[in-house]
């Protein structure tokens, strides 16, 4: 650079920049003697400022975006290199497992199909190509919905990884898709009375999922039944089988750990898929288990014989005149093919006789009665019972509760409750005396065991259901080995106004195996059978309910690891019938 | 004296500089291992996720329906008869003949104490 305005022996010498303030005084500055060198200094020294800010500034972006930038983005986590310090699970609702760990409801990930209907150029075209890709919505709904004046819709919901391709491969921008979950039930109807479902935003609408909607939805982790998933099937096999076979309405059965009350099955048949979501059938939505209130006939004699040995009123050697029949008020309480003779406590369970049952009844009484029936549950709805649908017994009011009602409640008249109820109830009286509210949720800790009868009487109902089975009304239902003890019922069928519908039955057996040392209780009903040529035209329960039942029961105990009492010879006798049929087959 | 102030600046420039410098390669070596890690977590995610839709396909494989109509077509099993469960006990000895004519099982006194046992 030639220096500008320097003195004269300094003149036409060659300097680097800024190398000239040193020269006039030998020091740092300048002389101010000539204006236009101090002119030249000022500016020189403005550009040198400059850069250096430049720089300045430039060595501060470079520190932002290496380091400040980093820890921003990181702790914002906008970016797509976001360090995770965790994992996500894919799901937001957790699954539903049986209790052996099978899946039974689960969340998927799934795309939701949405656009902009004010950005769709050309709705026609759009709708057109979709309904090809989406062949359950036609080419005039999509239309509709990309006309709509708003500015999000939704086209179509859980879209499938394939469909989204060909929504892709459309090449229209204003067709988005959104991150969502779709509910599914890979055991499709078997469960779907328990399970109940969710709506297109995975809140529950019915069954568990609606009684669990905040457990399910506040932690991923499985929610375990007590349901056997086999069992259940096997359950519904049979219920099925016998609703065809006695082309009844419906068909319902409960299996519970007697000891427990942990439900291990529980169907009613009709019932529906649940990945279908069809709910414009109410019917087959109905879960009869828990919320069929029904008037449940002589299986309620279990209760009123356990009420009466357990009171002490009542002595296992007591005779009660059954040879003609029972006035009250303007009433007749009959019996339906019981001997006209004296019955003692054991033949009253065998015959199913009304007449000694209402006896017995009336002979403890009133107060007892009540007492009793509040304390095996029959009075209110099933106690933190998790499923949502459960039904309120029906019962007269303790100040009408006259001596006419005493005599009916005796033999399941005039007092109505669920299915649930009564094997409740049912597996109290003989798992020892011991009350403990039913659960179908593994994790359900807030259940308290009450005693509702003495252990004695407890064995003593043992014998004398087990009486039943091998000599009354539930003959049927003596499989060899397995020691079932129970008791039927056959009662008239209310309509929707409370009134008694000729010819129509709801018969139930409920039982309980094997009796020398109960472990599940299992309680049949069959709704509004059809008698048949080889029922001999009878519709008792006997005839439908207790051979159900015992199919059940053939299936499930060996699902269950209950082993079949059989004396050793004859243990034998079957390994040498198997060997036979084995090679007769071979 | 100014000498070695300006040794001490030297050594302050450059032991800025180094610091500086080793300060930026440690960085952008964790924001390497960093974008490693999300990549590493999101492959997680993703294998996850699928375990969770196989959970779902297996399942709906292991349907009963599905595995009875299976078992009718490819095995000949039937459901389990309780005539078919036979207590351990109760099974021949070595060289027993078990038969109608043996009576071996009500002469064993130890057999009947197992079988009672069992119960």
């Amino acid at each position: 650079m030639v220096g500008f305005g320097l003195s004269k022996k300094n003149r036409g010498v060659t300097y680097v920049p800024g190398q000239e303030i040193y020269i006039s005084s030998g020091r740092f500055g300048w002389e101010p003697e000539d204006a236009a060198v101090s002119v030249c200094h000022k500016r020189i020294l403005l550009v040198v400022a400059t850069f250096l800010l430049i720089y300045a500034v430039i060595i501060w972006k470079i520190f932002n975006v290496c380091l400040v930038d980093g820890i921003q983005l990181h702790r914002e986590g906008q970016s797509y290199y976001r360090p995770k310090k965790g994992i996500t699970f894919p799901v937001h609702r957790a699954n539903i497992v049986d209790r052996n760990g099978v899946i039974v409801a689960t969340n998927l990930p799934t795309v939701n199909l949405f656009a902009n209907p004010h950005k769709v150029t050309n709705p026609k075209e759009v709708a057109e190509k979709l309904a090809m890709i989406f062949t359950d919505t036609s080419f005039e709904d999509f239309l509709i919905r990309l006309t709509r004046n708003a500015k999000f819709v939704y086209l179509h919901r859980n879209v499938t990884p394939q469909q989204q391709a060909m929504v892709n491969a459309l090449g229209y921008p204003e067709l988005e898709f959104l991150p969502s979950e779709v509910r599914v039930y890979p055991q499709k109807e078997l469960l779907s009375h328990v399970l109940g479902n969710t709506d297109v935003d995975n809140e529950g609408i019915a069954g568990l999922e609606k009684s669990l909607n905040d457990r399910l939805n506040s932690s991923t982790k499985d929610l375990r039944l007590t349901i056997d998933l086999g069992v259940q099937y096997a359950v519904r096999d049979e219920l099925i089988q016998a609703k065809e076979k006695f082309m009844a309405e419906r068909a319902t059965a409960i299996v519970m750990n007697i000891n427990t009350s942990e439900i291990i099955a529980l169907s009613s048949v009709p019932d529906y898929d649940l990945n279908k979501r069809d709910f414009k059938d109410k019917d087959i939505k109905f879960n009869f288990a828990t919320l069929g209130v029904y008037e449940a006939g002589s299986v309620f004699k279990v209760f009123n014989t356990a009420m009466g040995l357990d009171s002490g009123k009542i002595k296992i050697t007591d005779s009660f005149d059954a040879t003609k029949p029972l006035k009250m008020g303007r009433h007749k309480i009959t019996d339906f093919r019981v001997p006209a003779k004296w019955l003692t406590v054991g033949e009253t369970l065998i015959h199913s006789s009304n007449i000694a049952s209402a006896q017995l009844a009336l002979k403890v009484g009133k107060k007892i009665q009540i007492q009793f029936f509040k304390n095996i549950g029959l009075f209110d709805k099933i106690e933190n019972l998790e499923i949502y649908e459960r039904g309120r017994p029906l019962h007269q009011s303790e100040k009408r509760w006259q001596d006419d009602t005493v005599a009916t409640c005796a033999f399941g008249y005039g007092i109505s409750a669920t299915p649930m109820h009564i094997i409740t109830a049912f597996s109290s009286i003989l798992n020892g005396g011991l009350y403990t509210p039913p659960t179908l949720v593994q994790e359900a800790h807030n259940r308290k065991t009450r005693r509702v009868i003495s252990h004695q009487t407890s064995m003593d109902m043992r014998k004398l259901l087990r009486d039943v089975v091998i000599y009354g009304s539930a003959k049927k239902a003596n499989i060899d080995g397995y020691e079932i003890a129970g008791k039927t019922g056959t009662a008239n069928k209310l309509d929707e106004n409370g009134r008694y519908i000729k010819g129509k039955n709801i018969t139930s057996f409920v039982s309980a195996f094997p009796i020398t040392n109960p472990q599940y209780a299992l309680m049949v009903i069959i709704d509004s059978p059809k008698p048949l040529k080889e029922t001999y035209g009878f519709v008792t329960s006997g005839w439908n309910a207790v051979p159900t039942g015992a199919n059940i029961i053939k299936r499930i105990a060996p699902q269950l690891g209950v082993k079949p009492n059989f004396d050793v010879d004859t243990q034998r006798e079957n390994i040498l019938k198997n060997l036979n049929k084995k090679e007769e087959k071979s | 004296m100014s000498n070695v102030k300006a040794a001490i600046s030297v050594l302050w420039c450059l032991f800025a500089v180094v610091s500086g410098s080793y300060y930026f390669v440690l960085t952008n070596d964790v924001q390497n291992l960093e974008k490693e890690l999300a990549q590493i977590n999101r492959d997680i995610e993703k294998d996850i996720r699928d375990i969770h839709i196989l959970e779902a396909d297996w399942s709906e494989l292991n349907n009963p329906e599905r595995l009875k109509t299976l078992a009718a077509q490819y095995i000949s099993l039937d459901f389990i008869k309780p005539e078919q469960i036979i207590n351990y006990s109760a099974l021949p000895l070595d060289g027993e003949v078990i038969g109608p004519s043996s009576m071996f099982a009500k002469n064993s006194k130890d057999l009947r104490r197992l079988v009672s046992s069992e119960r």
